[in-house]
């Protein structure tokens, strides 16, 4: 056997041996294959070649089809024939089919949403336990207050809160680092001096 | 116009480079095949009738090691041809050197089609039972004249329809449709030294397989030798 034909297993010689028996197992497929082979097969696929078009090969057991459309790309990149003439058909209706829900989508958000009508409504779910539902922000805001009125010290708290504001608003007023003296009442006084 | 159909392209006229002797192995003979496609492509009878003959029986190879069914890989072969006729004499195929890369990609789409309907049936895996199935049985003889065992046959078959898809390809477009690896490259769209690379790594697998079953006995017969045949195999 050429060495230039395992060139490529790096000398391995298991490799090589195992090459050299699989080339005989093709030869071996080769040489049983059934006796007027190609002479069958040319003539039967004559009228093909010179037609063009047609599908045979269908055999006995109907496995094998040769009108199909291939699946095999041209080496140069060119499609078969049959494909080349496949009919737009199916496309062109998948594109208008999407070109006319683009349009009713559009229609719709147009003229459905300002008239309101096309908008579905929800029925607010009542809450268990028989309360009423609190539908305006306004009301929603009184009930918080009332509820947190009923919290001990609330009142307390809300008392301390405005007067710890009032002594930080005090100290931050006197731009000039004096203080500003709120019983004199004159807010114009620079480091207590009266202007 | 009646030719002596040509036989197959020989891989094994290479060059003195070590990939490049493997580069150039299909480029005998494709200057006259141009020509012969394209009498074919205009009817000519003959020219087609040569075109057959020159691939039927490599793309038959291929399509018997999968299918393991005389019948059903005639069938393939059939296909293939229709295929390739319907395409030619339609206009549909210009010959810039690939016309072997294209011709096998059609069979390997059919010879996958195929075997994936046949592999609900059962298939007897016992090597003696292998060598005993298919036509090749009664060819016993090496490329070197030696003889070859034909359980150590039935055993590779065997080892064969073990392999990964993927690795499996690779060996039958090379052993059995008689490919050269550039042409296989360019059917599988890859470059040349990864599939070199993959040809060498589905050998060794194979001979994985091999050592681990039963039908490493047989191996010796093509020139493995039992040390390393049984090496690693099992504890």
């Amino acid at each position: 056997m050429s060495r230039d034909r395992h060139a490529h297993l790096h000398g391995d010689p298991h490799a090589a041996g195992l090459s050299d028996a699989l080339d005989t197992l093709g030869a071996a497929e080769r040489a049983g294959s059934p006796r007027g082979l190609e002479e069958r097969v040319a003539s039967s696929t004559l009228p093909l070649l010179r037609s063009g078009t047609g599908s045979i090969g269908e055999g006995a057991s109907g496995g094998v089809g040769a009108g199909a459309s291939e699946g095999v790309r041209h080496p140069g990149g060119r499609r078969d024939g049959p494909r080349r003439h496949a009919r737009p058909g199916p496309r062109r209706l998948a594109i208008a089919l999407g070109l006319g829900a683009v349009v009713g989508v559009a229609a719709w958000l147009t003229l459905g949403l300002p008239s309101g009508q096309s908008q579905p409504r929800v029925d607010p779910v009542p809450i268990a336990g028989g309360n009423d539902v609190v539908d305006d922000a306004a009301a929603e805001f009184e009930a918080m207050l009332a509820a947190s009125s009923l919290i001990g010290g609330f009142d307390d708290r809300l008392d301390e809160l405005t007067l710890a504001t009032a002594s930080v608003g005090l100290t931050l007023t006197d731009p000039l680092g004096g203080r500003l003296d709120s019983e004199s009442g004159d807010s114009n006084s620079l480091g207590g001096e009266s202007l | 116009m009646r030719r002596t159909p040509a036989p197959a392209s020989d891989p094994e006229s290479g060059g003195a480079g070590r990939d490049a002797s493997l580069r150039d192995e299909a480029a005998p003979d494709q200057g006259e095949l141009s020509a012969v496609l394209a009498e074919a492509a205009r009817g000519d009878e003959s020219a087609w009738r040569e075109v057959v003959a020159r691939y039927a029986r490599r793309v038959f190879a291929l399509a018997r090691s999968r299918v393991r069914s005389p019948e059903l890989a005639e069938e393939v072969t059939q296909a293939v041809f229709a295929k390739v006729a319907t395409t030619l004499g339609s206009g549909g195929y210009t010959e810039v050197g690939r016309f072997e890369s294209w011709l096998f990609r059609i069979a390997m789409n059919r010879v996958r089609d195929e075997a994936r309907r046949s592999s609900r049936h059962a298939t007897p895996t016992d090597p003696v039972a292998l060598a005993g199935l298919g036509p090749a049985a009664g060819v016993e003889a090496s490329q070197n004249g030696a003889a070859v065992d034909p359980r150590a046959l039935g055993a590779l078959r065997g080892a064969l329809g073990e392999l990964p898809d993927a690795d499996r390809e690779v060996i039958e477009l090379r052993h059995h449709g008689q490919m050269s690896f550039k042409a296989m490259a360019d059917l599988l769209g890859e470059p040349l030294g990864t599939l070199l690379a993959r040809h060498h790594r589905a050998l060794r697998k194979l001979r994985a397989i091999i050592e681990e079953s039963a039908a490493g006995d047989a191996a010796g017969a093509f020139g493995l030798s039992t040390e390393s045949t049984n090496k690693g195999a099992r504890p």
